[in-house]
């Protein structure tokens, strides 16, 4: 689209063109939040730096989480990596929550400031519980009308972590239970309640 | 969801908490209650605040219960028979008792943009 507001159609097939397949997409018969297919997240953020084209996403296996780099143009020397991070607040280390978006970065003399509530546009408080917020999804485009738990900062149901596949097992330890009451209540709080366990 | 808009009856509500003239809603800016029966609706258009009498809707609510509509435009076109592409979105309150949101905004409908505030 122009600045003047015409829109040019591009005929993609007729351009020049380059592919990389993935090796190993995630497994088509998961799925999260009902409908949301583990399979459609195999590219969840793209960064080109340097030559090189690194991307996140999910693929199959217990290191479910991947960051695949691949150089440009040549592809062949590919390499994926899965990902495994130490949550401390759960004290447990993780491979299938997947990257969401990144940024490479020279870490030298960076300062970061963390905006964990893109799109807001407008926000009140609710009440004791909540905060309301008029905000446009970054994902479908359209403005929504959601709350957010007080303290929570998320909304769970926009997260696909390693609680969200099927075969999740909790710990027996206290702070295991914890985590799986605090899931359950924001399932409640966003329409999910039959996700609850 | 409910809706209620105000564009045609303003004048009235207007007059009922006491201004001088009643106006018409030229825009809906920001939104602020003032307790639970009035509400200010800020014409940034006609440079004037609008004190509005909000009409009865309820009590509080037994319990907290979040918001979780996805995709208002579309939810909104529906309920207003507008252009579910055309809407502008001004503000955002709270009613102090229904805890309610209130969201002042512009519809588009046929081409023409009219202001609005509604509940859901």
């Amino acid at each position: 689209m122009k600045r003047d507001g015409t829109v040019q159609q591009l005929d993609l097939a007729t351009l020049p063109s380059g592919t990389f397949t993935l090796l190993d997409p995630a497994d088509e018969t998961v799925t999260f939040w009902r409908d949301i297919p583990a399979a459609g997240l195999p590219l969840t953020d793209l960064d080109f730096v340097n030559g090189e084209l690194f991307n996140s996403g999910l693929s199959t296996g217990e290191f479910a989480s991947t960051l695949r780099r691949v150089p440009v143009p040549s592809t062949e020397a590919a390499s994926s990596t899965g990902i495994e991070m130490f949550h401390a607040t759960h004290g447990q280390t993780e491979t299938r929550a997947p990257i969401r978006a990144m940024t490479v970065m020279d870490l030298e003399g960076v300062a970061t400031t963390p905006i964990p509530l893109s799109g807001v546009f407008q926000a009140a408080d609710h009440d004791a519980q909540f905060l309301l917020m008029l905000r446009r999804n970054m994902d479908t485009g359209a403005m929504d009308l959601v709350s957010f738990r007080k303290g929570a900062h998320f909304r769970l149901s926009e997260c696909v972590s390693e609680y969200s596949f099927p075969d999740y097992v909790y710990a027996s330890d206290q702070r295991a239970e914890g985590t799986r009451m605090f899931r359950n209540m924001l399932e409640g709080d966003e329409g999910y309640p039959d996700q609850m366990r | 969801m409910r809706v209620r808009t105000f564009p045609t009856s303003l004048s009235v509500l207007v007059l009922t908490v006491g201004l001088a003239q009643a106006q018409s809603l030229q825009s809906a800016s920001v939104l602020e209650f003032a307790g639970a029966d009035t509400l200010f609706v800020a014409d940034s258009i006609a440079g004037a605040i609008h004190a509005v009498e909000v009409p009865d809707i309820g009590g509080a609510p037994t319990e907290a219960t979040p918001y979780n509509l996805l995709g208002l435009d579309g939810l909104l076109a529906e309920a207003l028979g507008a252009d579910p592409r055309g809407f502008t979105y001004h503000d955002l309150a709270v009613h102090p008792v229904t805890r309610d949101a209130w969201i002042s905004l512009t519809a588009t409908f046929n081409g023409s943009a009219l202001p609005a505030v509604v509940t859901a």
